[in-house]
């Protein structure tokens, strides 16, 4: 796209606008797409900053070619999360970490479909959530996930499933079948 | 063609991928794959929904500048790196290392005589519970404190957010704002900020019915409770009245990190108590909010304290607020650690490890 590919030629000459204006059009989005990944407001707050300060400070590796400038973020946003999740395991002491299920302004989200999203595996949260609420196409699921494209098809139906199983699954406190 | 074989094609086809002539016979004479694709958008259009929901309302501009650490400060760097720091922690901290106003949007904590939850059950028009919980009176208005939740419904959701503002004699004091979108329609966050707060007094045992246009009544239900139930996750903020050290405690003195206390923390009341923070090379520094001989005056907002010795600067952070706010608070440094011993273990401390102390002001070891 001309338009990611003048904003990232202004990124990489650290035009600190240009990189305002691309923090300002995404945080919020890949902020609620880290949350749903590790799960923690304040460590997806803190996954999301890495994101950006790692391109501010990096800024390579983007090719208008096989994508979206968005979808090369979400990418090392991902990145960044699983670093996090691996760091977790790792540290007992973060697995017994006190847990923010609210939002930043202290809202809970109570929804069934939220209930049985958060069940999922991380990477078919994340894959979901990409290809719902982001839109990604699976040119650029497979860029962001480092899978072929055929495997993107396969696993989103996959994911799909398994979301629809727990959905309907009773005493899920999410969604049975009427 | 079965359902089976169909089915990875009915997800394709949800994705607008193009389907051959013989899947498109099978969705045409199956309902199984039909209530499939049926199922697929609907669970993609809640989860838009709650996208809408998970989304932070507004980002400051200019916030990610927060993430760069500042040249001169490898530690902080290294300290980022291997541990997991509170945002909010990181941000006051980076922002007193580069000088910038915190001032703003901070209210002052005053402590409270009496303290006393209010744990409440939130239900639905069908009566089913929402949510429960148990927060503390929230005059000054601490965010975090306000219960709050997004419940969907075939024909919507309900979205409120509730503030338990203070114990009028008997009585709580509740503020709600709640509000009903249908389903089809944009969340409506302009809607969410320009929601006046309805203010109600609600005793407890009774149930408070809070309509909303448009949905139909929530109902509060609720008991004042003198302590917290263990089952209660705390909240980032300590309770009104009390201190809280949490780790990691760093000690820092124009820019350089001097010390870093890494084990437990711990909990007390503002009023009379004290908490101490030292370390072999540096002795102890006493902290009490109210004025000790020989102390000099500081500032504590939220995770960090502030305060000039003999014309040097220092500050002390914490991995959360100590806080709620900013107090003033008084700061007595021992310059040797032979010459107090807030612990009071008299161990001899071996070792280079800084400590915490906690305590009662009245208890405080004279000077040696």
């Amino acid at each position: 796209m001309a338009d990611d590919h003048e904003l990232w030629e202004r990124i990489c000459s650290r035009d600190a606008n240009a990189f305002e204006a691309f923090y300002c059009d995404n945080a919020a989005r890949l902020g609620a797409y880290l949350r749903q990944i590790v799960g923690n407001v304040q460590a997806a707050e803190d996954v999301m900053q890495e994101t950006f300060t790692q391109i501010w400070r990096s800024p390579n590796g983007f090719r208008p070619e096989l994508g979206s400038l968005r979808g090369y973020l979400f990418g090392i946003g991902r990145k960044r999360a699983a670093e996090w999740w691996r760091k977790r395991a790792r540290d007992p002491e973060e697995q017994s970490e006190r847990h923010w299920e609210e939002s930043a302004e202290g809202t809970a989200i109570f929804s069934a479909i939220g209930d049985a999203f958060a069940r999922l595996a991380e990477e078919q949260r994340s894959l979901l959530w990409l290809r719902e609420v982001e839109g990604q196409s699976y040119a650029e699921l497979a860029e962001i996930l480092q899978i072929p494209v055929g495997t993107v098809k396969s696993r989103l139906f996959a994911a799909r499933e398994e979301l629809r199983r727990i959905w309907h699954s009773p005493g899920s406190g999410a969604r049975s079948k009427e | 063609m079965n359902c089976s074989e169909a089915a990875e094609r009915v997800s394709a086809l949800f994705d607008g991928a193009p389907i051959s002539r013989d899947v498109a016979a099978h969705l045409s004479d199956c309902q199984e794959c039909r209530v499939r694709l049926n199922e697929y958008a609907e669970m993609g259009a809640e989860l838009r929904d709650l996208a809408g929901a998970a989304a932070p309302r507004a980002i400051p501009e200019g916030r990610w500048r927060l993430a760069e650490p500042a040249a001169a400060n490898n530690w902080l760097g290294k300290w980022r790196g291997t541990m997991r720091i509170p945002r909010l922690a990181f941000a006051l901290m980076l922002a007193a290392l580069l000088a910038l106003s915190l001032s703003a949007g901070l209210f002052l904590t005053r402590a409270k005589e009496t303290y006393r939850w209010f744990q409440y059950e939130i239900r639905g028009r069908d009566e089913k519970m929402i949510m429960r919980g148990a927060v503390p009176p929230n005059g000054e208005g601490n965010p975090y404190y306000d219960p709050g939740a997004g419940m969907t419904y075939p024909d919507g959701i309900v979205w409120f957010k509730v503030r338990m503002m203070e114990r009028v004699g008997d009585a709580e004091k509740i503020g709600v704002r709640a509000w009903w979108v249908p389903k089809g329609e944009n969340r409506g966050d302009e809607r969410q900020v320009n929601m006046p707060e309805q203010e109600f007094l609600y005793s407890p045992g009774e149930e408070l019915k809070i309509p909303v246009e448009g949905y139909g009544n929530l109902g509060i239900k609720g008991q004042f409770g003198s302590t917290l139930p263990e089952t209660v996750r705390r909240g980032m903020y300590p309770e009104y009245g009390k201190f809280r050290i949490d780790p990691p405690v760093l000690l820092v003195h124009d820019k350089e990190l001097l010390g870093k206390y890494i084990s437990g923390g711990g909990e007390l009341l503002l009023e009379g108590s004290y908490f101490a923070y030292g370390q072999q090379d540096q002795g102890w520094f006493v902290f009490s909010s109210k004025p000790i001989a020989g102390a000099v005056e500081g500032t504590l907002t939220m995770n960090q304290v502030e305060f000039t010795l003999d014309g040097k600067q220092y500050s002390l952070f914490t991995g959360d607020p100590i806080v709620f706010g900013r107090i003033n608070i008084w700061v007595k440094h021992y310059a040797s650690i032979r010459d107090a011993d807030p612990t009071s273990l008299g161990d001899g401390w071996q070792g280079n490890e800084p400590r915490l102390a906690f305590g009662e002001a009245k208890n405080l070891t004279a000077e040696k």
